[in-house]
């Protein structure tokens, strides 16, 4: 089952997506670097250098799978169904250790039996994926709307925001949209890009056709759906997905396109969404189960590999390098599984479980001395949430010789929450205020000053620092946390709080994004 | 929960519960850079303030989100609350007053009282306190706040408003004690903690202040000094968990069995319980009694039993027994063989006289004819040497190595007294 049309050459064409292209795109260099998942890519501790740097327009130099080809190119309105076809020809070999998934029996069986009779046999209606969007028209921007119902429609011309109309109707106008912060106009744009695949309003439960464009386009689309915290229709998109298992989610399924390359041509990143979607939908016990569910399918790849099999238990067709860089892969993405059943865990109150999991997340990998010290301050702080003071600061103690006498923020907030969790918030304050003064643009640090002075009974003086830190750098810290706390500071202080947040909701209104949920406000419209 | 002032007053007082910060995590989404987005989500979250910083897929961040909801009170914790008054006008006030009472089901507890004759309250300015409460009583409370001001006019006369908040407090833990009175004299305490909270809690500590005349050994340890319950202690919603204890009396208590008899009182459970970010309760049980078992005029109890013996060995042990009776007494054993036990020895012996507090022990002698949890019998006859009546004892099976089953002499009737061995 596992053959494979592989050209061991990166195929230009594929690889020519505009954001992607200016690295070497040659296999050895994706393969020769260390990091190996977005996972490890997160933890990256050189993230700092190319986050402000990083615009969509000019790439990043990062490190995981930039250098891996796109199977589908922006050229989605120029060019035709045909340019996504021809992608398929040209299958990379880093493709398929990506892409590489273990199909259900059920599923193996139906297209195993598609293989020996292609054209044909059309399957039954119940193993095909109909997905349809459930919101007709778009997502209004919420921002624009409260600021103009406040503020009336002459502040509109302050609003200099991209909408879905704005951008090139493609995938990097998709990435201009998000990188703007313009979620809901990057969800609209996904609705347009979408209903030309026959998949819009109204189209849930007819059949249609899928190919991996399509298919990150609804990734994008959900992804922004979660995080937009839609939940409605997060919940009701997502379902026609399921778990990414019927027979038309596998290349095989269309031998005509893809001949009998093999893999899921949905990629992981949404696979994991899609486990995750029902924890936002307040049913993690039922993500916690997907999560499993994936994390197994992973683990057997991995033995598979292990065992010097494919990823799919087939007969492996590549170098032992290559065996290595996949299994390098796999790992990472288990991590990055187990990350998710962590903080699905935490969702649930079930610390014990994510306590157990960071445990031995932290013993089983090859972090690098940071990575593991911010892992096990974070388990510190999980100990936090439950009440275990003692035991969180046994934690925090742990590799950091200079608890006494911190040095890094990271201490300095770690001894600040333990104050915090004693009640000495005076103590605690003093510990953020020195962590600030070693990142003085750092807003999570202020935020805390902010919460200390409240609780030591200085409610202007809190208002007053997050107010300047807001003034400093409005498009850095107008984030909804700050924005929630500092409109309950408001609400404390004053009778007539109306005021400062109309000033707030001017600045979101100049300087924010679409994304930014306006009930952090408190506005009573 | 806040009654609105009818009419509009230059001040404003408001008050806001302050229970522990929650720590916040942003919704983490992320994808391969080979993905549609690229980098565009990954960086967003990087940018995430509540993310945290090196690790972003991982939702334990570090910043500190204030409470958005008034939240359950539990009896035994703090209550704390922000009290701001707050001159919203454009002109001054003087004399304020600010007093803040809490009403609980049967006191009213003065929390603050803020009095500033001929001092001025500039517009925009406040008055903040941070105010705390032991939570001491169940059910409902009321906050009451009051102000009073005198407007800087000429014409400016004493204003007074008043606000109330009320809230309800439950009852966090129950707590359940059993206590098992051993042969030995120790006594055991058995302490079952249920956890009536919305969400789980870390039971800080559990710990039995007992009285002097007993000494304390907990049992919630294995050998390690490691905790039974797990590595994380943590006790779910609706959940128990069993403490155990162990007393041993003094050795003045020890001498004494009247003393023994009357040592009551254990002493009380102090328990500290936290959640979220260290939000801390304390609560303390009263004194805890135990039953003191009825000794009887007679006590009789077996030393030096070997925890196992074998087969058809004999096994040698003794029987020891104390006259907690006013009067003297003589003493009847007699033994009684069985098909699982044969006794060496001579039975209905006259083991002497014993006076009033006085012990005797007799070195007895069986023999194990069959294997497992066997039950042999003794029986003994008291001569009371005043009144000559004859009163028989008996007990009920006594378990190898002391287990927590109650024992013998609850009744002052019948004839035998049975005890068992674990035999190999």
């Amino acid at each position: 089952m596992s053959q494979l049309v592989t050209s061991p050459e990166v195929d230009k064409d594929v690889a020519e997506s505009v954001e992607e292209k200016s690295l070497d795109s040659g296999l050895g260099r994706y393969f020769s670097n260390a990091t190996h998942t977005i996972f490890d890519e997160i933890v990256s501790p050189d993230i700092n250098s190319d986050i402000l740097n990083a615009s969509v327009s000019a790439p990043t130099p990062h490190p995981v799978f930039t250098t891996m080809s796109v199977t589908t190119s922006n050229d989605f309105l120029n060019g035709s169904f045909s340019d996504t076809e021809r992608v398929s020809d040209h299958v990379t070999a880093s493709d398929s250790h990506r892409d590489a998934w273990i199909p259900s029996e059920h599923t193996r069986k139906i297209l195993a039996s598609l293989a020996l009779t292609p054209g044909n046999n059309f399957p039954d209606r119940i193993n095909l994926t109909m997905p349809g969007l459930m919101l007709q028209g778009d997502l209004p921007d919420i921002t624009k709307e409260t600021a103009i119902h406040f503020l009336g429609e002459e502040e509109n011309i302050h609003r200099n925001v991209l909408t879905a109309s704005d951008v090139t109707q493609d995938e990097r106008g998709l990435r201009n949209l998000i990188h703007a912060g313009c979620y809901r106009a990057a969800v609209n744009l996904t609705g347009r890009l979408i209903a030309v695949y026959g998949q819009g309003y109204g189209k849930i439960d007819h059949p249609s056709k899928h190919t991996p464009h399509s298919l990150q386009l609804w990734f994008t689309r959900l992804a922004l759906l979660a995080k937009l915290k839609q939940i409605d229709i997060l919940e009701n998109e997502s379902r026609p997905f399921g778990n990414l298992d019927k027979p038309d989610m596998f290349f095989t399924f269309y031998p005509e396109l893809y001949g009998t390359r093999p893999g899921s041509m949905a990629s992981f990143a949404f696979r994991l969404l899609l486990a995750e979607i029902p924890s936002y939908c307040g049913k993690s016990k039922l993500a916690m189960d997907n999560l499993h569910k994936i994390l197994a399918t992973v683990r057997q790849i991995i033995r598979n590999l292990q065992m010097g099999l494919a990823e799919d238990g087939g007969r492996a067709k590549f170098s032992l390098a290559e065996r290595d860089d996949s299994i390098r892969l796999w790992l990472g993405r288990k991590s990055r599984i187990l990350i998710s059943i962590v903080n699905c865990a935490l969702g649930m109150k079930n610390y014990v479980l994510a306590v157990d999991v960071l445990e031995n997340l932290c013993e089983s990998l090859d972090w690098t001395p940071d990575q593991r010290q911010i892992l096990i301050s974070a388990i510190g702080r999980a100990y936090l949430f439950l009440g275990d003071v003692s035991a969180a600061e046994k934690k925090f103690a742990i590799g950091t010789d200079s608890r006494e006498n911190p040095t890094t923020v990271r201490e300095h907030m770690d001894n600040g929450l333990i104050a915090v969790a004693q009640n000495a918030f005076q103590e605690a304050y003093n510990s953020f205020k020195k962590a600030s003064a070693i990142e003085p643009s750092n807003i999570t640090v202020i935020n805390n000053m902010a919460v200390c002075l409240l609780y030591t009974g200085q409610l202007k003086a809190a208002v007053h620092l997050l107010e300047n830190a807001i003034a400093r750098n409005p498009a850095k810290s107008l984030q909804e946390a700050v924005l929630l706390n500092i409109c309950t500071l408001y609400e404390l202080h004053t009778t007539h709080c109306k005021q400062p947040k109309l000033h707030l909701l001017r600045q979101l209104n100049r300087y924010k994004g679409d994304a930014t949920s306006i009930q952090c406000l408190k506005l009573i419209i | 929960m806040e009654n609105k002032p009818k009419t509009e007053h230059l001040l404003a007082l408001k008050v806001m519960r302050l229970t522990r910060p929650t720590l916040a995590s942003p919704v983490i989404v992320t994808c391969d850079s080979s993905d549609l987005p690229g980098n565009t989500l990954n960086n967003e979250l990087k940018n995430d303030c509540t993310a945290l910083q090196g690790m972003e897929t991982l939702a334990i961040g570090q910043m500190m989100l204030l409470p958005q909801s008034f939240g359950n009170t539990y009896l035994g914790e703090i209550f704390s609350c922000y009290l701001c008054v707050h001159n919203g006008s454009s002109q001054a006030v003087k004399d304020v007053v600010v007093k803040a009472d809490l009403e609980t089901p049967s006191q009213r507890i003065p929390l603050f009282c803020h009095n500033e004759e001929n001092k001025e309250l500039a517009p925009d300015s406040t008055i903040d306190k941070v105010l705390h409460h032991e939570v001491k009583e169940l059910s409902a409370h009321i906050l009451v706040c009051e102000v009073s001001y005198t407007p800087v006019n000429p014409t400016g006369s004493v204003q007074y408003f008043r606000k109330f908040f009320k809230f309800l407090v439950f009852k966090p833990l129950d707590v359940k004690t059993k206590f098992y009175n051993v042969e030995s004299d120790e006594v055991y305490l058995e302490a079952q903690i249920q956890n009536l909270t919305a969400g789980p809690i870390c039971l800080e500590k559990v710990a039995l202040e007992s009285s002097t005349l007993f000494t304390v050994t907990t049992l919630n340890t294995n050998e390690k000094g490691e905790s039974v319950y797990g590595r994380v202690n943590l006790l779910d919603a609706e959940c128990s968990r069993q403490y155990l204890y162990c007393l041993k009396p003094s050795p003045t208590l020890l001498k004494d069995p009247k003393m023994m008899h009357n040592a009551t009182n254990i002493g009380k459970l102090d328990i500290v319980w936290r959640t979220n970010l260290g939000e801390r309760g304390r609560l303390q049980t009263s004194q805890l009694q135990r039953l003191a078992p009825k000794c009887g005029d007679l006590r009789v109890t077996m030393k030096d039993i070997p925890g196992e013996v074998y087969l058809e060995k004999q096994v040698n042990f003794k029987c020891h027994i104390i006259n907690t009776s006013e009067r003297s007494m003589d003493i009847i054993l007699g033994l009684e063989s069985n098909d699982s036990i044969a006794w060496c020895g001579i039975s209905e012996t006259m083991i002497g006289s014993v006076k009033p507090g006085a012990s005797i022990d007799v070195p007895l002698c069986l023999i194990p004819l069959v294997t497992g949890l066997i039950v042999s019998i003794l029986y003994y006859q008291v001569l009371w040497s005043i009144s000559s009546t004859i009163i028989n004892h008996y007990g009920t099976p006594l378990n190898d190595n002391n287990s927590l089953a109650d024992h013998f002499w609850r009744e002052i009737s019948g004839y035998v007294f049975e005890t068992s061995l674990r035999l190999r």
